[in-house]
């Protein structure tokens, strides 16, 4: 098999590979730029300076992460023509850089931040010292050329060792299948460290004698300044994304739109289609296999890629084989979606057969999240869920956490350093422990319960919450159970108060709930601090309680807890039909300490203009 | 200078389009970071919040993503962005009505 060229001899010197702030640059640039970048990064990785100290003597790989796609594209030359790998991260977030650039494969941090470590590939770039004619790199096919990072399965960063043939050898197939001639001009929304992105944002423009823009546009209105400042004949972008500029009044006219990374849903499709008269083509792949299929028809069947082929076996799972598939490789590649095949060789996708899910178009291992936040000081246990959500992120990550010590926005905080925030939990449930078998496995359907639990109170009448507090406060009248606001103070604008509260160490209600792990039970918060409070303040509030409405139990209070109640009473609104008005208060417990919420909602009481007695049945 | 009104409408705004289920508008601070600390939303949630603007308020994003990164840096900062876009429309309707 021939070696690949790469940038393709099709480009003249002087033609432009990167358009657009903060300038373009031609092929000769590019070249010159990569040869003086690459002899600064074999001087590094040799000398070992600002290079990784833990990495092992035969590391050979260099980290890049770069915002602007020309530094990624020199960067990327670079450290081919100085022989080496580049290692491409999962993602931006500062903890997996650090981390990923002390893996023993690393040799070496190449940047375009001003983070300070590593090696800011600027500085090399500001040399403008004459330099040798430099030429197109010429690739064999069996050489590692990169590693990309995806989430697996298994909860770890999955390796994916790339060679010539998989990565240049793909993007080649893609120059040829959709027929891209010299002179496109791409503008891609996604970044090049992904597959994707370095496929078809990077890749198939250099390969094809194309140019690609520097920036990397983000709100659909910049998205479309971009492509008509740069004449763009291309947009590769993702569903998120294109949710958005589905939406504009214009879009500058493009030859193709590709989109990735999760299915496209079929009403963005129809509407890009009705309103610029554009047809999305959909790429299906992953880091591991590389491209697999197409489609350009919203949720019609994929097409396999020239040279691909994909059939299933008896559970449907999908047996992959490709010239894109990593050499050693098993083929048929059993695969983790589910398909089904048609009789003309294209084929329905049906869902994964593992714990993976997609959300906003990125991979997201649910062990991987239960790990990370297993990994937060003072969490005792978490296990999280999928929930599948009309927006562009598709679903969402829900966790319950036991962590009794912190709030949901101090572990969201540690999250952030590791975890995507597309895959940061939207909800995250504080909880006394999770509701796990004997043999210590949590049940997704006790898992999910959890979530419904407090809102199964939302819309039960007085009536079922008399009953609740009867059953679930024994001896109400004989134990030592009133809690007396220790300070009230009015709201400034009169429409309720704020008071002050101290749970007792040895609060009667915190016996057998729970042993070892002591926190207030919630119909004790909503009876004796909430309920008895508005009795107290309005006493015409004191029956014709109708329902308890948004009720959320947010963080647990436990023994010896300074607590602030706010209740603040909305005007009443009045039903002259039925002889009643109905009247609402709002309340807020939260912990004085630094003011996180524990729980909230409304009491709404129904109250009739002429009631008989207060003590009717 | 937006008025506590619409920075109220705006955390609405936030919470309806992004469905938090878990804030209320008296927990958004006006003036705390939007992305990332604060209430940390994230770039999905940032495109969402630009097409329920989009749809209220008629305003569309501007050609400069650091632009759109300081207008959506803040319920204050995008209260004050809406607030100037009113008063620019109804200084060039005044001189023909």
């Amino acid at each position: 098999m021939k070696n690949f060229s790469i940038p393709s001899p099709k480009f003249a010197r002087g033609d432009l590979v990167a358009l657009g702030a903060p300038g373009d640059r031609t092929l000769a640039d590019l070249l010159a730029d990569a040869d003086r970048l690459a002899i600064a990064i074999a001087d590094r990785a040799k000398a070992n300076a600002s290079a990784n100290t833990r990495a092992a003597p035969d590391a050979n790989e260099v980290l890049l992460i770069c915002a602007d796609r020309y530094h990624f594209a020199v960067g990327l030359l670079a450290i081919w023509k100085a022989g080496l790998c580049a290692a491409l991260p999962p993602n931006a977030q500062p903890e997996t850089i650090r981390t990923l650039a002390a893996h023993p494969s690393i040799r070496l941090l190449v940047h375009d931040t001003d983070s300070g470590e590593g090696f800011d590939l600027r500085t090399a770039l500001l040399d403008r010292s004459p330099i040798a004619e430099a030429t197109p790199l010429d690739l064999s096919p069996d050489r590692p050329i990169a590693t990309l990072y995806t989430s697996g399965s298994t909860g770890e960063h999955k390796r994916c060792p790339k060679t010539a043939l998989e990565l240049i050898g793909e993007a080649s197939a893609h120059v040829a299948s959709f027929h891209f001639a010299p002179g496109e001009r791409f503008v891609a929304t996604v970044p090049g460290h992904h597959i994707y992105g370095l496929l078809w944002g990077v890749l198939v423009p250099l390969l094809s004698g194309g140019a690609f823009a520097r920036q990397t546009p983000f709100y659909p209105d910049a998205v479309a300044a971009r492509l008509a400042e740069l004449k763009a004949t291309c947009l590769v972008s993702v569903p998120a994304h294109l949710r958005g500029i589905a939406e504009l009044d214009t879009l500058p006219s493009v030859r193709r739109i590709t989109s990735s990374s999760a299915a496209l849903p079929t009403e963005t499709a129809q509407q890009i289609f009705e309103r610029f008269g554009l047809r999305v083509t959909e790429l299906y792949g992953s880091s591991e296999t590389g491209g697999i299929a197409f489609r350009e028809e919203p949720g019609a069947p994929h097409t396999p890629l020239s040279g691909v082929s994909v059939t299933a076996d008896a559970d449907g799972r999908l047996l992959l084989d490709s010239p894109f598939l990593t050499p050693g490789t098993p083929r048929p590649m059993p695969c983790d979606d589910r398909v089904e095949i048609l009789a003309d060789g294209r084929f329905l996708l049906r869902g994964r057969l593992d714990g993976v899910v997609k959300v906003g178009g990125k991979r997201v291992s649910l062990s991987e999240i239960d790990r990370h936040l297993l990994q937060v000081p003072g969490v005792k246990d978490a296990a999280c869920l999928a929930r599948e959500v009309d927006s562009g992120r598709g679903a969402e990550i829900w966790a319950a956490v036991v962590a009794p010590a912190l709030t949901a926005a101090q572990i969201r905080t540690r999250l952030r350093d590791w975890i995507d925030p597309v895959a940061i939990p939207r909800r995250l449930l504080l909880v006394p422990a999770l509701p796990r078998e004997e043999n210590g496995k949590l049940l997704r359907s006790k898992l999910s319960a959890l979530f419904e639990a407090p809102g199964a109170i939302e819309g039960n009448d007085a009536n079922e919450m008399n009953d609740a507090i009867e059953g679930d406060i024994p001896r109400f009248a004989n134990a030592p159970v009133e809690l007396v606001p220790t300070r009230e103070r009015p709201l400034p604008d009169g429409s309720g108060y704020v008071l002050s509260f101290h749970i007792p160490e040895d609060y009667f209600y915190f016996r057998g709930h729970f042993d070892g792990l002591p926190i207030l039970p919630g119909v004790v918060q909503l009876e004796l601090i909430v309920r008895r409070q508005i009795s107290r303040l309005w006493p015409d509030l004191a029956t014709g309680l109708r329902r308890v409405a948004q009720l959320k139990f947010k963080r647990t209070i436990e023994p010896g807890t300074d607590l602030f109640l706010t209740l603040r009473r909305d005007p009443s609104s009045v039903s002259s039909a039925a002889h009643t008005s109905c009247s609402k208060v709002r309340f807020e417990i939260a912990d004085a300490s630094d003011s996180g919420v524990c729980s909230q909602g409304q009491f709404c009481f129904e109250l009739e203009s002429k009631r008989l007695s207060p003590t009717s049945p | 200078m937006a008025t506590p009104e619409l920075e109220q409408e705006i955390k609405q705004l936030i919470i309806d389009s992004l469905k938090l289920e878990d804030v209320t508008a008296e927990q958004i601070d006006a003036e705390a970071p939007l992305f990332v600390d604060g209430l940390g939303l994230d770039s999905i949630d940032a495109l969402e919040l630009a097409m329920a603007v989009r749809k209220k308020y008629g305003l569309s994003a501007q050609a400069d993503d650091d632009k759109n990164r300081s207008i959506y840096s803040s319920v204050r900062a995008l209260a004050d962005y809406v607030e100037a876009e009113r008063a620019k429309a109804s200084q060039q309707q005044t001189p023909q009505s």
